[in-house]
């Protein structure tokens, strides 16, 4: 939102445009502040605070308080004289008895004269009076006004009926005046208020636009004026569960939503540019699915939703090239030669159910006639890959296979040496299904060689004997030290680390690349806006891109789901909290201000929670999330706050001051159920800095600005430098939300960024500005400063100047320094140097960043031996981490011209496991 | 998986095109496309003439569109507000087609085969699998094929029979990589395999961090003549040779070229990261390269010399280009550009010459401390000269497009005999050479990748996974 701020005196632009204004006698258009008069003699003067607002629609804002607008100096004769029409497109904030948006009129007493399109209370309103009628005629709507919301009004009389219209409609009419209207000798040419002699009351709301026409609209043209409204004056469509997409097929998917209260919905689908399909549903808010089929590939569609009420809302689009979906196998009838006599059907849907195992690898041990593998590949999502050290039977299978015309999309076959040494790396197979006992009569038992190429956690071994019974032998267990990244700094404490365990690893060479591919370049905004971080959970690995998430197995890379979510956008997370986090189970997601459950096995938004406070409703988003012990922790953020802007290099958010460095504050903190959204407690009391808000040691830290100032500011992005004022630590009980102590504190200001981790028993915090950072260690029983040092920031640019701090081993780091958080004693001061936008992580004491000629790169604290993979680069912030085992890479720093970069996404193992 | 063939057209006509192509035989096999685009320079240039109109004999498809090796390139560079990005690494998007002897050989990204089918008919002749995907066409030597595959292997099978004459890969233990549900080789060959004076050349390259390998081997036997071992080279799509050197894209990355007989790296061509997977060499050995953008250009085909590796001219948003003897065709988002090739590429050289003195004066003028003296007034006089031929140059140079045809995007282009056929999305056109004029088009599915002309018919290659063949009237 752009604003612009005057006060003292200006003239609006007048202007006349378009085919209705041709016979205005006044038309304000109030989109800009510039003074040049078009007519000539309609000037509006404009006193006290002047905003103007850029988002929904280009408007003036009356501030209720002191904005004051006016057209001098007119005289009855420039007015209408009896057939007269007054329209407006009107917002307001509330409803007073009297209120005013254009008019020329006297109230005083007896003596009522002029006209008014205004409003009273909850109701617009047309005031007349007429030569023929002593009284004045308030024509009060019957339909309430939305407060906050877009409306159309016009008021119309022809000498003998007033009318009033709202939004394209006839709302009220009234035959008590006739003949010209009755003008006061004199009267305030009013704009944004009810002024007369006597009274002033001034609109607190916004107008984007007043015509006044010296003829009477009709009926028909009001409503074709209406229906060709600016988009942006679209009454916006409240969704409970914000509409989001799966697909479902390489040629189909669902939309999804569910609508705020029950509304006769259409939904439009059709291809980028035109919509051509309608779907029709009648008052309905429950969850609602809409099948959409025969999408053709790599082709971008739209859609959007429209109430019977004149709601809409924004155009989404669907992108089919971002359809992971595995093709589907045909039914295929093939005399399956050699094929024991085996109800291959039955024995998959037995084996899947067993498992539950129905996405990813499957290696299949032992190539038979080849139906089996169809099977499998028919009744789930699985990929198969057939090994066997036998040629001639590969070969019979192959051959069977490409007959029916299956081969290659989802079945392949291998040759292999031995079937005690898989050519394939340890974690790769989500099932390993042997079916020797049916093709060679031996069996293959537990090997370790099996062991090894299984998903932790998930990955099953199962064996068919020659009669056909699906035995599950053995369902490898989770990683012990795996570690898991479920917020944006590996855990609630913002410890940038995920403590993964990964014996012999110290340098790039010691991990093996164990897939690579889907999701690639496209995928994703672009590296430039400092995204959130990626997840990675339970060895499932989840991204953002544009609009999008998705979710990958982490050990071999297979796609589990995508998620189209297209109100879902967050950057500049340097200055913000991540929009999502996860526990073991479930994805905590902002999505259009309301906080989405999404289930980490299917993808399916299961949930929809608003922020706890219903005051708020209206004014504020989900802002930070957070998950701690079983609760889900959040914030409300004034709408408008959270960084969504992308486009142009002022979005990379690399400057140290200005533009993109103000910090989102929450304006209260709340815990609540995880599966209900239900509040358990909420705290507010000042200006909380997002990026403080840490959890650990069953408390909940962050540090709050309690200046005036800052907690009246209309915007929850803060610049100000009384943000830096009156601060204070707290820490509140996580469990019940009881302060457990707060203390003023007084750091050096984070200008530039302004972070707080937790680790070791310290609570640090991690201010940059005046090119140097600082790191504070306080002790988190009482909030005590420990110690703080600083050291000169590298650069100020490309993040030298805004590093998250890390916390490993015994120490905080900072690049290029890392101390002792016991004491604040240096450890060194010669961290692999970074170069390029990301920001640091580590596993344990090993980190990785962007470093050697801007590349991916690993930094072992402990060997201080620095490492990278040519041509490979992460995000401009957050994108590669140590989970699971693994080091994850999706593709998040695509979007360069500059070429060079590998752009795609990447998992590595250790070499030696 | 099949393939699933259609024909078009009555059994009856099927005997005649049986007996029309025993008969002429001996002319068709003058009528090959025996390698990507025709051959090493990859001129997409044949002698071949094709009567129009042209109507669809028949179509195989595959069960699903080919399974390209990388995903589509970033939608924009939001930093720079460039939209519009251009793939670097899209080539793969259809199954490109070779032909010799009356039959058609292709790879699949889809069965991980190499298929061959009859070239009148359709009918599947043979199939040859390997364990991932073929991704670049079989190059077609003395009755043989040679491809690679992302399994790590390269093969010579023989074109007849699709029985295997030899395979190589140089590192025997290698790992494979979980990638998009299938398994690939760390190596895979994705070059293809460029065939010339007998021997087989080809690379092994993925990851920009891992070593990559050049290899020479003897077509015959397999024999390795050299296996050369690189760093940071990630070489992909079908390399070009001139008569001692080997020029290998990289995706990404810009082009590189090596010594044919060695294997050594010579140098690269453009600036760091000016990638892209089209390249063509001229009968004068110039390298035309491309699409690539960086920072600020939006895609571009740019031309080399091959001795200095100076960059000699530039076609803003061309994507592809054909040239023969003095002329050169290429298409843009929109035009069909034909250009006087040898005039042009004359005053070009002309002008870099003179940006190079021009460059020459300005580091001099700025090394000058006085800047009245009538050193630097000669100097400046020179300047300015310089700039004003220049000038006049670059006004000789437009007049060197002789037509501009408004096509909408194009997405290949090749030349057989007079005409220009093109391919774009749900159609393919042919084109006079002279006049620029669209003579024939005819309707497809999908977006057209690949063209080819061999034995009197024009082959078509769609990103659904068809490929199709077109033949006139008495040419079926």
């Amino acid at each position: 939102m752009r604003t612009v701020l005057l006060c003292g005196l200006v003239i609006l632009w007048v202007c006349s445009s378009g085919l209705a204004e041709d016979s205005a006698t006044g038309s304000w258009h109030f989109d800009s502040v510039f003074v040049k008069d078009v007519l000539g003699d309609l000037d509006i003067e404009v006193r006290g605070s002047v905003r103007f607002v850029q988002d929904p629609i280009q408007a003036m804002v009356f501030d209720g308080v002191d904005t004051e607008a006016l057209v001098p100096d007119v005289t009855p004769a420039e007015l209408p004289v009896r057939d007269i029409s007054v329209e407006a497109w009107v917002l307001l904030e509330q409803g007073t008895q009297y209120g005013g948006i254009v008019g020329y009129m006297q109230d005083n007493g007896a003596y009522e004269k002029g006209w008014l399109l205004g409003y009273s209370h909850t109701s617009f309103n047309f005031v007349l009076n007429s030569k023929s009628n002593d009284r004045i005629t308030y024509l009060n709507s019957k339909r309430p006004f939305d407060k906050g919301q877009w409306h159309y009004v016009v008021g119309t009389y022809d000498g003998t009926t007033m009318k009033l219209y709202i939004d394209g409609e006839l709302d009220t009419t009234s035959t008590a005046q006739r003949g010209d209207i009755d003008y006061p000798e004199s009267a305030f040419y009013a704009i944004g208020a009810y002024r007369d002699k006597d009274e002033h009351f001034r609109m607190k709301g916004q107008l984007h636009k007043i015509n006044v026409y010296d003829k009477v609209l009709t009926a028909s043209e009001i409503a074709t004026r209406y229906r060709q409204r600016p988009k942006a004056l679209f009454r916006p469509v409240t969704f409970k569960i914000q509409p989001h997409a799966q697909f479902t097929s390489s040629d189909s998917a669902v939309i999804a939503w569910q609508l705020d209260t029950p509304e006769t919905l259409t939904l439009d689908f059709g291809p980028k540019g035109k919509f051509q399909t309608e779907y029709e549903f009648s008052g309905t808010s429950s969850l609602t699915r809409q099948p959409i089929e025969n999408l053709e590939p790599r082709s971008v569609y739209q859609y959007r939703f429209r109430t019977e009420e004149g709601a809409v809302s924004d155009t989404f689009e669907l992108e089919t090239a971002m359809n992971y979906s595995v093709p589907e196998m045909p039914v295929v009838k093939t005399t399956w030669s050699g094929a024991a006599a085996l109800d291959y059907a039955k024995i998959t849907q037995g084996l899947l159910e067993q498992t539950g195992v129905t996405k990813g690898y499957c290696v299949l041990l032992g190539a038979g006639s080849g139906q089996l593998a169809y099977e499998l590949a028919r009744q789930s999502e699985l990929r198969l890959i057939c090994l066997d050290d036998d040629q001639g039977r590969i070969d019979r299978m192959a051959e069977t296979l490409m007959k029916a015309g299956i081969y290659g999309t989802r079945i392949t076959v291998r040759r292999i040496d031995k079937l005690t040494a898989l050519p394939l790396n340890q974690y790769f197979a989500n099932i390993v299904v042997s079916q020797m006992p049916v093709v060679t009569g031996r069996s293959l038992g537990v090997t370790q060689e099996i062991q090894r190429v299984l998903v932790p956690g998930h990955g099953c071994y199962v064996q068919i004997d020659p009669k056909g019974r699906a035995t599950k032998l053995y369902r490898r267990a989770a990683l012990q030290q795996g570690g898991s990244w479920t917020h944006q700094y590996g855990d609630a404490s913002n410890s940038a680390n995920s403590h993964t365990q990964l014996d012999n690893v110290s340098k790039a060479g010691d991990l093996d690349v164990a897939w690579l591919g889907i999701p690639g370049a496209d995928f994703g905004i672009d590296r430039n806006p400092r995204m959130p971080a990626p997840l990675a959970v339970n060895g499932r690995l989840f991204h953002q891109g544009l609009n999008r998430m998705i979710a990958l197995d982490s050990f071999n890379g297979s796609v589990l789901w995508s998620l189209e979510l297209p109100t879902m956008r967050r950057v500049n997370i340097p200055r913000d909290a991540s929009n999502w986090c996860a526990n073991d189970d479930t994805l905590f997601v902002e999505a259009g201000g309301q906080c989405l459950t999404v289930s980490q096995v299917e993808g399916q938004v299961q949930g929809c929670f608003r922020i706890p406070d219903p005051e708020k409703h209206d004014s504020h988003t989900w802002g930070y999330l957070g998950f701690y012990r079983d609760r889900l922790y959040g914030s409300s953020v004034k709408k408008g706050a959270a960084y969504k802007e992308f486009w142009g290099g002022a979005m990379w958010y690399d400057k140290p001051a200005g533009l993109g460095t103000g910090k989102v504050i929450s304006d209260d903190i709340f815990a609540c159920e995880p599966k209900t959204g239900e509040k358990i407690w909420s705290y507010s009391r000042g200006s909380i800095i997002n990026t403080t808000i840490t959890i650990a040691n069953k408390a909940v830290y962050f540090i709050e600005c309690r200046h005036p100032k800052i907690n009246q500011a209309q915007s929850g992005r803060i610049e100000s430098p009384e943000l830096w004022q009156q601060q204070f630590m707290v820490a509140l009980d996580a469990a019940t939300g009881r302060v457990l102590w707060e203390n003023p504190i007084d750091t050096e200001d984070g200008t530039v960024v302004f972070f707080m981790s937790y680790g070791k028993g310290k609570i640090v915090v991690a201010p940059s500005t005046n090119n140097r950072y600082h790191l504070y260690a306080y002790d988190p029983a009482a909030g005590k400063q420990i110690w703080h040092q600083s050291h000169a920031w590298p650069s100020n640019n490309h993040s030298g100047h805004m590093q998250h701090p890390v916390i490993a081993g015994e120490g905080v780091y900072v690049e290029p320094c890392g101390y002792n958080l016991a004491d604040g004693q240096r450890i060194t001061d010669k961290m692999g140097r970074h170069e390029g936008c990301a920001t640091y992580a580590a596993a344990g004491e090993l980190f990785v960043y962007r470093g050697t000629a801007r590349c991916i790169a690993l930094w072992d604290s402990r060997t201080n031996q620095v490492s990278s993979w040519t041509n490979l680069r992460p995000s401009c912030w957050l994108s590669v981490m140590f989970a699971n085992g693994m080091l994850l890479a999706p593709e998040g720093g695509a979007g360069c011209s500059c070429g060079r970069w590998f752009e795609t996404s990447l998992g590595f193992i250790p070499v030696n496991e | 998986m099949s393939l699933h063939t259609e024909s078009v057209g009555s059994k009856k006509a099927k005997s005649l095109i049986i007996l029309i192509v025993v008969c002429l035989a001996a002319q068709t096999l003058a009528q090959d496309w025996p390698t990507y685009r025709h051959d090493n320079r990859r001129s997409g240039t044949t002698a071949a003439q094709l009567k129009l109109p042209l109507t669809q004999t028949w179509q195989v498809t595959s069960p699903t569109p080919p399974q390209r090796a990388w995903a589509g390139p970033a939608k924009w560079d939001a930093f720079a507000a460039l939209a519009d990005q251009r793939s670097m690494r899209d080539f793969d998007p259809a199954f490109y087609v070779t032909s010799t002897g009356g039959k058609v050989y292709f790879g699949s990204s889809v069965d991980d085969s190499v298929h061959c089918v009859d070239l009148q008919t359709g009918d599947r002749l043979w199939q040859f699998r390997t364990d991932g995907p073929v991704r670049i066409p079989p190059a077609l030597h003395k009755h043989r094929c040679y491809f690679g595959s992302d399994d790590g292997y390269v093969y010579c099978v023989d074109a007849g029979e699709g029985t295997l004459v030899w395979k190589y890969r140089p590192e025997e233990n290698t790992k494979l990589i979980a990638f998009n549900g299938k398994l690939i080789n760390q190596w895979p060959c994705r070059s293809g395999v460029l065939v010339q004076d007998n021997t087989a050349y080809f690379t092994l390259s993925l990851l920009p961090w891992a070593p990559s390998f050049i290899c020479a081997l003897d077509a015959d036997d397999g024999t390795v003549i050299y296996k050369t071992e690189h760093k940071a080279l990630t070489a992909q799509a079908p390399m070009l040779a001139s008569k001692t050197r080997l020029y290998m894209p990289q995706g990404r990355q810009r082009p590189v070229v090596c010594d044919l007989a060695n294997g050594r790296l010579m140098g690269a061509f453009g600036k760091g990261g000016q990638g892209g997977t089209f390249a063509l060499l001229t009968p004068e050995d110039k390298l035309v390269h491309g699409v690539g953008q960086n920072h600020g250009s939006g895609g571009e085909l740019r031309s080399f010399n091959t001795d200095n590796r100076d960059h000699i001219a530039t076609f803003p948003s061309a994507t592809c280009m054909v040239v023969k003897a003095g002329m050169a065709w290429f298409c843009n988002f929109k035009e069909l550009i034909a250009l006087d090739r040898g005039t042009y590429m004359r005053l070009q050289a002309e002008i870099a010459a003179n940006n190079r003195r021009i460059g020459e004066v300005n580091a001099k003028l700025k090394r000058l401390k006085d800047k009245t003296n009538d050193e630097t007034r000669s100097l400046n006089q020179q300047k300015l000269s310089l700039t004003v031929k220049n000038k006049s140059l670059a006004e000789q140079a437009q007049t060197c497009f002789l037509w501009k045809k408004n096509v909408g995007v194009l997405n290949t282009l090749i030349c057989a005999g007079d005409l220009l056929f093109a391919g774009a999305e749900g159609k393919v056109m042919a084109f006079s050479t002279t006049s620029g004029d669209m003579l024939w088009q005819a309707k497809v599915d999908g977006k057209v990748y690949g063209l080819a002309v061999a034995g009197k018919t024009l082959l078509v290659s769609t990103d659904t996974g068809s490929v199709l063949c077109f033949a006139g009237k008495n040419d079926r």
